[in-house]
């Protein structure tokens, strides 16, 4: 399992949350020894369930070791009232939906005395096969890193190591927002559904965006297109009868792919470099209209 | 003449041309090569002429410099180890046997920004060698040429709406390279795509990579998609241009930026870093690739209802495949369930689809939060800033994400409702009377007046000011929302300034003003008129405001109600000195029409002088033949021939009849003589034909002075533009500008860029001067019978008038000489060698010299057929030749382009069948030549609208047989039949004999033509006997 690089532990401020909250129990400064691990790959599987992480990571030793996190989960009580928080604005479902952790979230849990990273050392415990009797020892360490990547990923993973997961969340929400005032039952650990966490090993990544794209395009039955073709047909096709009409138009809005797909996750605070990228549209633009408006 | 053709190789573009093989420079020596793979191509145009003709096409590019002469080998149909020449070329050879074959073909590389930025960019309307009478122009652009050139607009069309996006690509030496994707996310851009993938001709797919005898054709689909993603990526990156390298160490982001432009598309950096930017490109392009199901997010806009500033955004679910069910947040929120179903139609989680989207929307338009501060948000306030702001830039790229939006309806018509000025236009009240200021038409003088509009609302100037001091983007006039942009604003009162003091001016500077003669001016929203003035211009709206006239009483014969109205409104038109142009379809009696008006102008208006008819040599005969049956009383003759009047003699002549005819080719000729006469007014039939303004013809025609002037045409001229302008400034002078701005203000914007605001101007500018109807118009159908046959009158040539001058003599001695069976066989044999002369000499003679203006009747089929397939429709042509059925398919085939079916009774019923099959379909060929006895029972061919009998049976019960393959039940369309007929020879005057007497009529359907073994020597010599009308002189 490996990292994106220097940026990429915890590019989003939810998972940079999660660092400083680490750090804010006491683990600051231990924590550093486990970057070049995590960004090296040393980690080689983690999973996460309600109050635990389980991982597996690469020391000098020919076998792994094996790291446990544990992080207290919330109460069934205090769960109670986090949901209540939460069906209280569409807005902290819409943006979780979407894949972002909402920015006041933390406001929601702290007026109600629960937070939703570990604020202490008690929340927090850890331990290690290793043979290091410092604790966090650099395999931990690691582990946090690609907690923090993981989170980036996928805000609901925080939710899920504090006790539920994203169906539980969705449907507990769903419930008081429908108003059918079903009490939620907080299930225990062992009946929580096992998520299965995605594979994203980058070898087996295609380089190529292209394939999807083409799919919406790609006329069915198109490969038959050859048969019977006459002579004539052979140099003229279906030109005259079809008379196909393409209009030359600048775009409705500007730049429209640019501003919806927002700025590129991976330039991520390289302002002149996002700026190169919007000056390119706009040159290809002009240059566009000034051809195609010649004459 | 020369074919310029054009094959994408993979990397560039490849320009060859084809030239005839009698002007071939290279030789072929010795035998022929056994196997034709890899050999070259034998009448190709040297490199150096299409070097030459290039320079010539596309000034302003080296082409020396920039086209590299290469080699590349492509599939082309082959023949007896020669590849069969284009359509474009020559007429060609058997339709259906030929093979694939490799051939290499030596031509020119040229770089893809070369292509697209000259050739593409200045491809404009006017084809060269297109035009008959353009002289040396043998230059034609084959149809793959076209395809690729539509391709580069529609590569345009991408990157001047930027649907593009920056990512990465294996390399094709290892490695990842930065490229440049098209993205197809709009469904116009898809749609287009699809038509060019099953409009493309084949020869496209033809190129191989290797020199060999047999290959296969690529799929349409690879070799477009490989087009758009190596000329997207090659476009911009020249475009963008090189920058500074980044050095060795820079971040693997910026050598992606840096490897996206100029030259060097690799990037050089660890696997890791990579990888890294890989996942990230995904992440980032993720909602390119997403499926959005059955269902999706919509936002709908309300405008204020009660006079506030309150707009309401509400929130929706809505099917993909039904715009119009919604269901709105507030019904979601009470389904709790993780699937409804609505109309059949399942939901899958429709709360938290909705949350979800509204999510993803809020990333594009933030201000949303607002209004998801509540747990079951169903909509939120906007103010009207806001409001605009949603409407002009959110509400794009909320549907470029494919998310629904619902804005009233008035914002898609809002340019309607700019900001402009109404014409008010009375007539002058001038003491010398209504009458002569009638005459005056265009150049009358009118009282003008401006008033400020809104749409069709007129506007105080003070009230105006007021609305503009608000500087509001949207302002509610009378309840009514607009847009209004301060650069209008300004326009619309800088104009009205300097309109100051000005009221009098000419009718045609007037309505010229409601083109918006100044570039700067403001829209002119539409003119208020009292008097005549009233009557004339509400033609501007489309309704019919002349009076219905009655029949004149010299008309022999029964107009029908729309031909009433169409005669009606010429002589309207006429009488006010406004030019007119009648546009019916074909079918409809445009002819007719004219003759109605040129009989009530002399009998109704004391009209004494003559008209002069100018038309195209094909179809004197016909205007003659029907001036005789409809108006036996008008005056009228011919001017054409090398006898024909010249100076006193042709004024004399002419001013002692109505009507004068005379052809296309002698106006320029005979400019001065025609010019000697006073005419009462001038009359084009076949307009089309001065479709090209800068012809002699047209310049000539546009010189004769009439009282009025009059065009028919059956093209749908309204899409044709410049022929629109040449035909309005023959009509109209001056009305629609000169041609350079008619090209910059209307050619260009409208068929260039779709300028619908330019579309709809231009129509409300001519609606006035041009009737058209159509046969489809459910008005004019049921004035129509099912089935309309009409005889069409040709002339011979005069090739053809010698010939069967010589043939007649020839045999008709030695008809007198001989007896009984013998006798009989002359006669017919006399007879089929005298029809297939009208039909085509080349069918008498068995020459394979050139063909297209030799017979009267092909010249006259050709002028037709343009006509129909310009429509859109289809026809049968039926001869009793197989050979000129052979002849007519090899020939409309290369005039039109396009693939021409033939059958006959050779053809193996397999292949009747698929001919069958292909005509049937909707997009399948548009002409079906058949032999009248292969052809003539058993068929379904529904799909013809029209039926052409080139020649002649003389028995009505073949004829309706074969006609009736498309006159049928399944047949929706009225069907026009067309029989053709050679004025003044024995096809004419066997004609009038059957319509003359029934009985022999009757016994001819009997006998077929055997009766006419039976006739003495006389009255065979004065059937079949030429007369002099026969005969075209040019």
């Amino acid at each position: 399992m490996a990292c994106r690089g220097k940026k990429a532990f915890g590019s989003n401020w939810w998972a940079k949350q999660w660092l400083e909250a680490l750090e804010s129990c006491g683990w600051d400064s231990r924590l550093t020894r486990g970057r070049a691990y995590a960004r090296n790959g040393n980690v080689l599987n983690v999973e996460i369930s309600p109050g635990k992480v389980e991982a597996h990571v690469q020391g000098s030793r020919k076998i792994p070791y094996k790291v446990e996190i544990s992080v207290k989960t919330l109460s069934q009580c205090e769960w109670e009232q986090v949901l209540d928080a939460l069906a209280s604005k569409a807005i902290f479902s819409a943006k979780l939906l979407s894949g972002e952790m909402p920015d006041n979230i933390e406001e929601a849990f702290s007026a109600l005395e629960v937070s939703l990273f570990p604020r202490c050392a008690i929340e927090l415990s850890a331990h290690c096969t290793c043979s290091d009797w410092a604790n966090p020892c650099k395999h931990i360490a690691a582990v946090c890193y690609i907690l923090a990547q993981e989170f980036d990923r996928d805000p609901f993973l925080l939710f899920k190591l504090r006790g539920m997961s994203r169906e539980q969340i969705m449907e507990a929400i769903r419930n008081r927002r429908t108003s059918a005032a079903q009490p939620m039952a907080a299930k225990k650990e062992e009946d929580l559904p096992k998520e299965v966490e995605r594979e994203y090993n980058l070898q087996n990544d295609e380089v190529s965006l292209e394939e999807k794209i083409d799919e919406k395009v790609k006329p069915v039955g198109c490969s038959s297109q050859h048969d019977h073709v006459s002579l004539i047909n052979y140099w003229t096709g279906k030109m005259k009868s079809m008379d196909i009409k393409i209009v030359v138009e600048p775009p409705l809005v500007e730049q429209s792919i640019l501003k919806r797909l927002g700025e590129p996750p991976f330039l991520a605070g390289k302002m002149d470099m996002i700026r190169q990228l919007e000056r390119d549209y706009k040159k290809v633009l002009l240059k566009a209209i000034t051809v195609g408006y010649k004459d | 003449m020369i074919v310029f053709h054009v094959a994408w190789t993979g990397r560039n573009f490849f320009i060859w041309a084809e030239q005839e093989l009698g002007s071939c420079t290279q030789k072929k020596r010795g035998r022929p090569p056994k196997n034709p793979g890899g050999v070259p191509h034998t009448f190709q145009a040297p490199v150096s002429k299409i070097l030459s003709l290039l320079s010539l096409l596309y000034p302003g590019v080296d082409w020396g410099k920039v086209a590299k002469e290469d080699k590349l080998w492509l599939l082309l149909p082959t023949g007896k180890r020669m590849p069969l020449p284009s359509p474009g070329l020559s007429a060609g050879s058997e339709n259906w046997e030929y093979k694939l074959a490799g051939w290499e073909i030596t031509g020119l590389s040229v770089p893809i920004p070369t292509f697209i930025e000259a050739i593409v960019a200045c491809n404009n309307d006017e084809q060269y060698g297109d035009e008959d009478d353009s002289g040396d122009g043998h230059l034609i652009f084959g149809e793959d040429w076209n395809f690729w050139v539509l391709c580069g607009r529609f590569m345009l069309r991408m990157l001047c709406r930027q649907k593009f996006i920056p990512s990465l690509a294996p390399g094709e030496e290892g490695g990842v390279v930065a490229v440049w994707q098209p993205v197809f996310e709009d469904p116009e851009d898809r749609g287009i795509l699809k038509r060019l993938i099953s409009a493309m001709p084949p020869v496209c797919c033809g190129v191989i990579k290797e020199p060999k005898q047999d290959g296969k054709l690529a799929m349409p689909y690879d070799v477009i998609m490989d087009y758009l993603r190596v000329t997207t990526d090659e476009l911009i990156r020249t475009w963008l241009g090189d920058v500074s390298q980044p050095d060795q160490n820079a971040p693997v982001e910026r050598k992606w930026l840096y490897a996206l432009r100029g030259k060097d598309r690799c990037i050089v950096a660890s696997k890791r870093q990579i990888e890294g930017l890989v996942k990230g490109l995904k992440e980032w392009t993720a909602v390119l690739r997403e499926n959005r199901g059955s269902f999706r997010t919509c936002l709908r806009l309300e405008e204020p209802k009660d006079g506030s500033e309150n707009w309401y955004l509400s929130f929706h679910l809505q099917a993909t495949d039904d715009p119009s069910l919604l269901v709105s947040a507030r019904d979601v929120w009470q389904m709790n369930g993780k699937v409804i179903t609505l109309l059949n139609r399942q939901f899958e989680h429709p709360q938290e689809r909705l949350l979800e989207d509204l999510g993803k929307i809020l990333k594009i338009y933030p201000p949303l939060e607002r209004g998801l501060m509540e747990p079951r948000p169903e909509g939120m306030f906007l103010t009207t800033d806001e409001a605009y702001f949603f409407l002009k830039e959110i509400s794009v790229l909320l549907q470029d994400s494919g998310f629904g939006v619902i804005v009233p309806s008035w914002w898609r018509e809002r340019k309607k409702r700019m900001p402009g000025v109404r014409l008010k236009l009375c007539p002058t009240h001038d003491h010398s009377g209504v009458e002569s200021i009638e005459k005056l038409g265009l150049n009358s003088i009118v009282e003008f007046d401006w008033k400020l509009s809104i749409g069709e609302e007129t506007i105080d100037y003070e009230e105006f000011k007021q609305l503009a001091a608000l500087k509001k983007p949207l302002v509610c006039i009378r309840g009514q929302w607009v847009e209004l942009n301060p650069r209008d604003i300004e326009a619309v009162m800088r104009w009205l300034e300097k309109q100051k003091g000005l009221k009098k001016v000419s009718l045609k500077e007037a309505l010229g003003m409601v083109m918006c003669v100044e570039d700067e001016g403001p829209d002119i929203t539409g003119i208020d008129s009292e008097g005549w003035l009233h009557t004339f211009l509400q033609g501007l709206a489309g309704s019919e405001c002349y009076t219905v006239l009655d029949t004149p009483p010299g008309f022999c014969g029964k107009l029908r109600p729309y031909q009433i109205r169409g005669f009606s409104w010429l002589v309207f038109l006429r009488t006010r000195g406004f030019g007119a142009c009648l546009a019916d379809d074909m079918g409809l009696g445009k002819t007719v029409q004219l003759i109605a008006m040129l009989l009530y102008e002399r009998e109704c208006l004391g009209v004494r002088g003559p008209t002069l008819l100018i038309c195209p040599t094909s179809v004197v005969g016909n205007w003659l033949r029907e001036i005789e049956r409809f108006a036996p009383g008008l005056k009228t003759f011919i001017h054409h021939g090398t006898d024909r009047a010249t100076g006193d003699e042709f004024v004399e002549k002419a001013s002692s009849h109505d009507l004068v005819i005379s052809t296309y080719n002698l106006v320029h000729r005979d400019l001065d003589i025609l010019s000697m006469v006073n005419w009462e007014g001038i009359v084009l039939d076949e307009a089309q034909n001065i479709k090209n303004p800068s012809t002699k013809q047209a310049q000539s025609v546009r010189k004769l002075k009439g009282k009025y002037r009059i065009a028919l045409t059956g093209t749908p001229i309204e899409n044709r533009l410049m022929e629109l302008w040449s035909i309005m400034e023959f009509l109209n002078s001056g009305y629609l500008g000169s041609r350079e701005s008619f090209r910059r203000k209307f050619v260009i914007p409208i068929e260039k860029h779709g300028d619908e605001r330019r579309a709809w101007q231009l129509k409300q500018l001519i609606k006035p001067f041009i009737l058209r109807r159509v046969k489809t118009d459910p008005a004019i159908i049921k004035d129509l019978p099912l089935k309309q046959e009409n005889k069409v009158y040709c002339t011979l040539t005069r090739e053809q008038a010698t010939l069967y001058q010589a043939v007649l003599e020839d045999t008709m001695k030695r008809i007198a000489a001989s007896r009984g069976i013998e006798r009989r066989g002359l006669i017919l044999s006399l007879l089929t060698k005298l029809k297939q002369i009208c039909d085509h000499p080349a069918l008498f003679l068995g020459d394979n010299s050139s063909f297209g203006n030799r017979s009267g009747k092909l010249m006259r089929l050709v002028e037709m057929l343009d006509e129909i397939l310009s429509e859109g429709d289809k026809a049968l042509i039926f001869t009793q030749y197989a050979k000129m059925g052979k002849l007519l398919q090899t020939y409309l085939q290369s005039a039109f382009r396009r693939e021409v079916l033939f059958l006959h009774g050779g053809v193996r019923k397999d292949n009747r069948d698929r001919m069958i099959e292909q005509f049937q379909t909707q997009e399948g060929p548009d002409i079906f030549v058949l032999s009248l006895k292969a052809g003539g029972v058993g068929l379904n061919l529904t799909q013809a609208n029209h039926v052409f009998h080139f020649d002649r049976w003389w028995n009505p019960a073949v004829e309706n047989q074969a006609t009736d393959r498309a006159f049928r039940i399944g047949q929706h369309k009225n069907v026009q039949v067309h029989k053709y007929i050679c004025i003044g020879t024995l096809e004419e005057k066997i004609d009038m004999l059957i319509e003359k007497k029934r009985d022999l009529a009757d016994k001819v359907v009997g006998t077929g033509e055997a009766w006419l073994t039976e006739l003495s020597d006389d009255e065979l010599r004065n059937l079949f006997a030429l007369e002099s009308e026969a005969v075209r002189n040019e």
